[in-house]
This record gives C-alpha cells, structure tokens and sequence, in this order.
C-alpha cells in the first residue's frame, strides 16, 4: 500500500504543477516574474477554509465541486486587479522589468497584510490557534476514496487528474482555438500579431485570469497538506519558480512537468536523504542518530534546478524530445543492423 | 495621371529623440511600384516603418485615400488596408503555415476567410504543400512567399516590402520579386519596395526615391534614376 507520505507528495507536487504552469504563462506573456504568484493560491486555501463555515467541518466532495470554480474566480479576480491596477500602469508609464518585478513584491506583500487582516478576524471561528495563524487541516478532514478497497487520500487522487485534465483542455485550447493560435502568435511576436489584428492587451489580461484561477486551484489542494496561513506564500513560492525555471521557464509543458517535478523531490528527497544520513551516520557512530531534513525542502527544489539546468540549460520543456527519439530508433537499427553483420 | 495612394507632407521622423527623417514629401501613386533606393543608414526601413505608424512623426502629415493617417496606430493603418512586410520576423515560426493563415485572417468573418484562403492557396500553392510544417522550418523565400500569403489574406490596397530578397539566393530572388510585380499587375496593389538589389529594383519600379543620409536627393521615374550618369554609381554602386 502506498504510505501516506507519498500520497501527501503527489497532491503537493500536482499543486506545484498548476502553479507553476501559471507562472510561467504570465511570464511569457507579459514577462515579469510574478513574486505574488503563490498569494494567489493562499487565496484558494481560504475558500477551502470559508467553505468549511458554509457545509460545516464535515469535508465531503462538495468542497471540491464548489471548491475549485470558486477558488478560480477568487485567484483569477486577485491576479487580474494586480494586473490592471498595478502592472499595466506602471508599464504604460514606462517602469523597467525591474521595477515591475519590485513591484510584484510589493503586491505580494500587500496581500500578505490583507490576508494577515482576514485571519485575524476569521481566527475566533475556528477556535484558538496561533497569533497569527489559521488551524492547519487535521488529516482526518480530508476526503477519502477507496481504490481497490483501501482507503486513498482523495487530494492524492484528484490533485494529478485534474491537473492533467487541465493541462489537456488547456494545451487544445492553445492548438485548435482562434483565441488560443492568438495567444501563441502574441507570445512569439507582440507586434507582427497586433499588425494582423490581435488585442494583445486582452491575450495578456486572458493569460492572468487563467494563471490566478489555476493558482486558485492550486490552494484548494494545498489547503489539506500545508499549514493553511497568510504565511504560506513565502513558502510555496521558491519551489514555484523552481518548477518554473526547470521546466525551462517559456514552456507551458515544461511548466507542468517542472512545478510536479519539483514537488516529488522536493519531498521525497528531503526525507529519503534525511533517512540515509541517518542510517550512515549511525553505521560509523555505533549510535542511533536521527537527522531529520523535512524541514529543509527548499535545498532539494533549489538544488534539482542546478542539476536540471547544468545537464539541460533549455529546461524540461525546451529539449527536442522528437529529436532525442529519432536519434535512439537511428541507434537502435544501426545496433540491430551492426548485429546482424555481426552473426553473418 | 494615376491616383494619388499615399501622401506624405513635409514629414520628419524617427525613434525618440533620434531624429532619422528630414522633411520627407511625397505623392505615391496608386498601382504603382515605388521603389525606395539609397546607402546603408540613409532612412529606407525608417521610411516603411513610418507608413505604418511605428516610428515617432515629430512634424508633418501623412494621408491614405485621402484620410489622415498621422496618428493612426499601426494596427489601425492594417484594417485600413495597409500591409508592411518587414524584412524579418514577418511570419510566425513557431506556428504551422495554416496556423500563421489563421491568424492572418484573424479579423475577417468565416466565410471571408474561407474564399480569401482559396485565393491565397491558388496563388501560392507550395503553401498547401507546407500546410502543417513550422514557419521557423522554412527556407528564407519560402516564408516570404508565407509573409505575403499572410498580407493576401487582408486583401491589402498598399503592400509596403523591406528588403525581401534580403539573404536570399539570386534564383529566389528573382521569384519573389516576380511575385511582387503580379500583385500589381494582377492584383493592382500599390507597392512600396525597399531592395538592396537597386538595379533589379529599379529595372522592375514604376517610380523611385533616392535617400541619402535621411533627405531624398532624387524622385522621379526609376528608369532615369538607373540610367542617372552620377547617381546610380554614386550612391547605389551601379556601374554601367
């Protein structure tokens, strides 16, 4: 049976998917990197949290059927008003790149305050908690399915298959839509699509609603797995980038694969590497030493983008996987053919 | 005496504060080829790019049809019937070649679209041919005959060219500029060309305009301009 740990990762990691897919369209599009990109999905943990006032802390599959529209609206209404009211002007005045990445400090740090504002108010509903922090979920309140007669954390389950039934809608909404061609051509050449008659200011609006909704998404899932407080952007937003920038940074599919990616080892490497040194260190010591890593996350997601980088400096999805395929098949017949001269 | 197309007043232009254009006027004749001519540096692209509406116009005024144009943006210039080809990054590359005539006809209703696409496929059938191959995969004449595809979709009434045998063999080159003598013969769109090649140009024009550090210093018939005993082989390296 799988253990509960890795059901926990794999939620987490598809959270990571849909952040990083959002992060990386609002780069390419408007290309600022957006440090407010994880408030969006602290704005979908609090739906979760709000819809436990409204169906009681009983967590059926309603929280995932309101759930997640709503947090979308919630996430894609944050990221549109930072978009108009904040980013927009100020590069209409001709603020630099840098100081609209400053800006989204900023932002970031305005949301903060406000959700701070929003616990504080909220804190007596769901009983005494920290000073400034919202009860994390107790594992118990997490829906669960049954798969062959287990039991199965339902946010493991869910978490992937939507993912991926997002990516899907999302990537045929990119291929075989005009709207979705429009977005492509105004990603690759701002101007040449103007010229043909694309609103490149609503292709950019577009690609903020769709990055703030799926973060929203992304909160609904990462409400039952990470401590549901104002705090939590500071911590999600690192692995974020990270699954961004492995996934190559202007890649959508790479954004998807990154951000999952990075969730697994970010996990399973600082347990797994946790354990190890424990076993090594007590070999040599003759004594029982327990070094516990699962609190330093960040060092697996930080370092697995050295690695991806230093072998793929394009990113996941920038590789020409076609090309690498016909390479193997070209090698693999030559092998074959090299065999057959062989026997002769 | 043919149409005025295009009418350009006393215009000065640039990027900025980088002033490139000095008192630039001019009446550009509808069904015509006008070929613009002069040394690296002297201001052709700048003179395209200020048709369009993409450069800074400090004083002046230009008019299309007879509307004034001046402040129109770019964009607006296109629905207008204006077509600019710049001499790269005029196609999409990373969009197949159907998707890059999807997005030409962005604009156009469904059934417009449709016959402007037949038309287009008639005219240039290796398109069909590369129907579902990257933009970014074509040869250099191949996505000009894309680029062109793409303005044909638009049903233009002036095409404005910025260098498109640029980079090409000599072959190729000649067809592409043939191409561009059929839209006016054929089609009657008026033509703003700005070629390297300044003889093959000027054997192909209508009219001509010689730039020089910014300022025009010759307008008039291309003929004469190529058969000019200084200019020709001062400016433009044509030796007789």
């Amino acid at each position: 049976m799988v253990s509960r740990f890795m059901l926990e990762t794999i939620a987490y990691a598809s959270s990571l998917g849909f952040l990083s897919l959002g992060l990386t369209l609002t780069y390419i599009t408007t290309k600022v990197p957006n440090f407010a990109h994880a408030d969006f999905a602290v704005a979908g943990m609090y739906v979760v949290l709000w819809l436990t006032k409204l169906f009681g802390k009983e967590i059926t599959y309603k929280y995932f059927i309101y759930g997640f529209p709503l947090a979308f609206i919630v996430g894609a209404a944050i990221a549109v008003g930072m978009y108009l009211f904040v980013l927009k002007p100020l590069a209409n005045r001709g603020n630099s790149l840098t100081g609209l990445m400053i800006a989204t400090f900023a932002v970031d740090l305005f949301l903060f305050a406000s959700y701070t504002i929003y616990a504080t108010i909220e804190r007596p509903a769901y009983g005494k908690v920290g000073l400034d922090t919202l009860p994390r979920y107790p594992l118990s309140y997490v829906p669960r399915m049954h798969i062959f007669g287990q039991p199965i954390i339902a946010t493991a389950v869910i978490g992937p298959v939507v993912l991926l039934v997002v990516a899907v809608i999302f990537w045929a909404f990119l291929k075989y839509t005009k709207f979705g061609t429009a977005m492509r051509a105004s990603i690759e050449n701002p101007s040449l699509a103007e010229v043909m008659g694309v609103n490149v200011n609503l292709v950019y609006l577009v690609s903020w609603v769709i990055a703030g909704g799926l973060a929203g998404m992304a909160g609904v899932i990462l409400a039952y797995h990470v401590p549901v407080n104002p705090n939590a952007s500071n911590l999600l937003i690192v692995s974020v980038f990270a699954g961004s920038i492995a996934g190559g940074l202007t890649s959508l599919f790479g954004g998807v694969v990154g951000g999952f990616i990075i969730g697994l080892f970010e996990q399973l490497g600082s347990k797994y590497t946790g354990d190890f040194l424990s076993w090594l260190v007590s070999s040599i010591t003759h004594e029982h030493v327990v070094i516990n890593l699962i609190n330093y996350p960040k060092v697996f997601s930080l370092g697995i983008i050295i690695v991806v980088l230093l072998l793929l400096p394009q990113g996941i999805g920038g590789v020409d996987y076609g090309r690498w395929w016909r390479k193997i098949r070209g090698k693999g017949e030559k092998g074959l053919a090299m065999e057959e001269g062989g026997e002769q | 005496m043919a149409n005025v197309m295009l009418e350009m007043d006393g215009v000065h232009s640039g990027y900025g504060k980088l002033h490139i254009l000095y008192d630039i006027s001019y009446k550009f004749k509808e069904k015509y080829i006008t070929v613009i001519v002069g040394p690296n540096g002297s201001g052709k692209s700048t003179l395209l790019k200020t048709i369009f509406g993409l450069t800074n116009i400090y004083t002046g005024k230009i008019l299309f049809q007879g509307n004034d144009i001046t402040k129109k943006p770019a964009h607006d210039r296109a629905k207008m019937g204006i077509a600019y080809l710049p001499q790269t990054d005029n196609v999409f590359a990373q969009l197949t070649v159907a998707e890059n005539l999807k997005m030409a006809s962005y604009t156009l209703d469904a059934e417009t679209a449709r016959d402007r696409l037949e038309e287009v496929l008639a005219r240039f059938p290796l398109l069909k041919e590369r129907w579902n191959q990257k933009a970014g995969t074509l040869s250099g004449g191949q996505r000009q005959i894309l680029a062109m595809g793409m303005a044909l979709m638009r049903r233009p009434t002036l095409m404005m060219f910025d260098e498109p045998t640029g980079a090409l063999s000599p072959g190729l080159s000649k067809m592409i500029l043939r191409e561009i003598e059929k839209l006016r013969d054929e089609l009657g769109i008026t033509i703003i060309l700005v070629e390297q090649n300044a003889k093959i140009a000027l054997q192909m024009g209508d009219e001509a305009i010689l730039l020089v550090s910014g300022r025009m210093h010759y307008t008039g018939k291309a003929l004469d301009l190529l058969n000019h005993p200084e200019l020709g082989k001062l400016y433009l390296g044509i030796k007789k």
